[in-house]
């Protein structure tokens, strides 16, 4: 998905990063490889897409209202898992509600999770990864250990063990499960950027200078290394939104009353499900939010990273 | 090499330690009484519970009880189930159930390997071709759809629609793998297509296909012997890194297809808080992925000369 047409001016701006000049300004610098990336994102169609697609996600999840008049509880058991029919496109589900109105209010708690959890685990990441980067020694050396002692876990497997034994299951819950399980790799890569930062001539002339290290980190370090990040972090919206639904399916994620795409996958017993298929439509939606993350997330990490240009 | 190895394998004992420990602190620690739950709308006795509970060691404190539950792993012994199957040995149920989802993750393996590959060298040899843009598409596709999803679409839209198709049960013989297979491999399948592809075009760009071109080799020979075999690298290791993500991915499979497997009894056992038979199994999970891992490790020597261990 990289643009070979619009690559080589930026092998120019990586040379200027590595003058150490440019190091005492890391921002100006960040924002020179961050307007370069924009410029040829704002072109290419299959990252403008696909954040057109969450553009609409997101105001449907705060909006739902503007897509249905029905509410998601407007619900008459006579027409239970009654095929699509004029007025209702979807059908209706076991309960007799419009499928369509509660896929769309379903929005809200299918990304707000994805949210949650990518915010948290970035967070974690870019702490955890520039710290232990950047200080090594015992700190890297237990943060490492502790990241491949997760990473070991199955997502699924940890998700549901934990998940398990909470009686309550809200977004926090369900957030917090998932968190636990997927912040090592997005660690690794933080630090192993950082690594690679640590040692360019910016960083070492900023040390020279006398700067902190915590300024070093923050002003220098930092900022060079959040590009890998980012792009990630997209592709992991897209990752918990399928891994939420999954769980949820399992039985052990959001309970009714709450409404997530995957409590929707999950209420119909398996043998009518397969009777009625129009009960599968909650899929949709997640197909699609989960690809144009993933299309989003792939586009960002090629024109963010210099190596592929 | 074998200095290598055995420096590796002794790596592996403080990340299993670690992880058995999560796993066990998470099951034992957390709120929820197993053995009150036993009876059902009738508690037990007293004093059967106070039976089971010593027997189990669940009076002792946590890091006690771990420490007496991994002298017995040790030993071989990874306990007996508290509900799921009541009295059996953990590697009694494992024993049982292995077979199946053994069956289901080669089958599954089989499905990504071959198709997965091979989608991705027809991709990367006609760039920007029509097949390429199909297999770009549809592996996009897949990936996006969770595999719960892609097993009852095909359920659906399959299995009920041709009657030598098994939707459940493994009565029907090898048949009965397909489907499972299908569904367990689609997103693994999908991601080693792309990543092949992108990795076999990166290498047929690089200097030393030139050259195995410009000395006259056949096109077929500058493929396969020279830009495919640095582009299986990486692919080696996604091999590895996914052997554990089909494992977990077992318990979705063998729920939605009804297989009496290893995933199918992780999932029970969660759902019923025994302990024992969660962390002996995931544990088992971790190891396989470990040693996987390491597999793949020493692989690379042998694809890559210019990787050597001392």
């Amino acid at each position: 998905m990289s643009d070979p047409r619009a690559g080589r001016e930026v092998e120019v701006e990586v040379d200027v990063d590595g003058t150490p000049e440019a190091g005492q300004e890391a921002t100006a610098e960040g924002a020179g490889l961050w307007s370069e990336a924009w410029r040829d994102l704002r072109r290419n169609p299959l990252f403008v897409l696909p954040v057109l697609v969450i553009a609409l996600f997101t105001v449907v999840a705060f909006f739902p209202q503007w897509f249905t008049d029905l509410g998601p509880r407007s619900c008459d058991l006579a027409r239970s898992a009654d095929p699509p029919q004029a007025g209702h496109w979807l059908g209706f589900d076991r309960q007799g509600c419009d499928l369509y109105a509660r896929t769309v209010f379903s929005t809200r708690a299918s990304l707000l999770i994805a949210l949650i959890v990518t915010v948290s685990a970035f967070v974690i990441a870019v702490i955890l990864g520039s710290v232990a980067g950047y200080v090594g020694r015992w700190v890297d050396t237990l943060a490492a250990r502790l990241a491949d002692i997760v990473f070991g876990i199955p997502l699924i497997v940890g998700a549901l063990v934990v998940l398990n034994v909470v009686a309550d299951r809200g977004l926090l819950q369900v957030s917090g499960a998932l968190l636990l399980f997927t912040w090592p790799p997005m660690f690794r890569l933080m630090r192993s950027t950082v690594l690679s930062v640590r040692e360019t001539e910016y960083v070492q002339a900023a040390r020279a200078l006398g700067a902190s290290n915590l300024r070093i980190i923050v002003r220098h370090v930092v900022p060079n290394a959040l590009a890998p990040v980012i792009a990630y972090a997209t592709v992991l919206m897209g990752v918990i939104i399928s891994a939420e639904a999954t769980i949820t399916f399992l039985g052990a994620g959001l309970q009714l009353p709450a409404l997530s795409w995957g409590v929707l996958l999950s209420t119909p017993p398996r043998t009518e499900l397969l009777n009625t298929p129009h009960l599968l439509f909650p899929a949709v939606p997640v197909a699609l939010t989960v690809l144009s993350f993933v299309l989003a997330g792939d586009a960002l990490r090629d024109a963010l990273d210099p190596k592929l240009r | 090499m074998g200095r290598y190895i055995l420096r590796r394998l002794l790596q592996m004992i403080p990340v299993l330690i670690g992880t058995t420990f999560l796993i066990y602190a998470m099951n034992f620690a957390l709120p929820g009484d197993p053995v009150a739950a036993l009876g059902g709308d009738r508690p037990l006795p007293q004093e059967v519970q106070d039976q089971i509970r010593e027997r189990y060691n669940l009076d002792d404190p946590l890091l006690v009880q771990y420490a007496k539950y991994m002298g017995n792993v040790v030993q071989g012994d990874f306990g007996e189930s508290l509900s799921v199957r009541r009295g059996q040995d953990v590697t009694e149920i494992v024993a049982d159930t292995w077979p199946v989802t053994v069956r289901l993750a080669l089958v599954a393996f089989v499905f990504e390997i071959v198709i997965g590959l091979a989608a991705g060298v027809v991709a990367a040899l006609r760039r920007g071709s029509f097949v390429d843009n199909l297999v770009r598409g549809s592996t996009i596709l897949l990936v996006s759809l969770p595999i719960f999803v892609t097993a009852l679409v095909l359920q659906v839209a399959v299995g009920l629609r041709f009657d030598w198709i098994p939707v459940a049960g493994t009565q029907q013989g090898a048949v009965s793998y397909l489907l499972p297979g299908i569904a367990l491999a689609s997103v693994s399948l999908a991601y080693l297509a792309r990543l092949t592809r992108n990795s076999l075009m990166e290498n047929l760009r690089a200097d030393y296909v030139r050259t195995a071109t410009a000395k006259g080799l056949p096109r077929s020979r500058v493929v396969g012997r020279h830009a495919l075999r640095n582009s299986m690298i990486p692919v080696v290791t996604f091999l590895a890194f996914d052997l554990g993500v089909l494992l977990s991915g077992t318990i979705v499979t063998e729920g939605i297809f009804n297989l009496n497997g290893i995933g199918g009894i992780v999932f029970d056992a969660i759902r019923q808080q025994d302990g024992t038979v969660v962390v002996g199994i995931v544990t088992m999970f971790v190891l396989v992925y470990l040693v996987a891992n390491l597999i793949v490790d020493v692989l690379y020597a042998a694809l890559d000369p210019r990787i050597r261990y001392e």
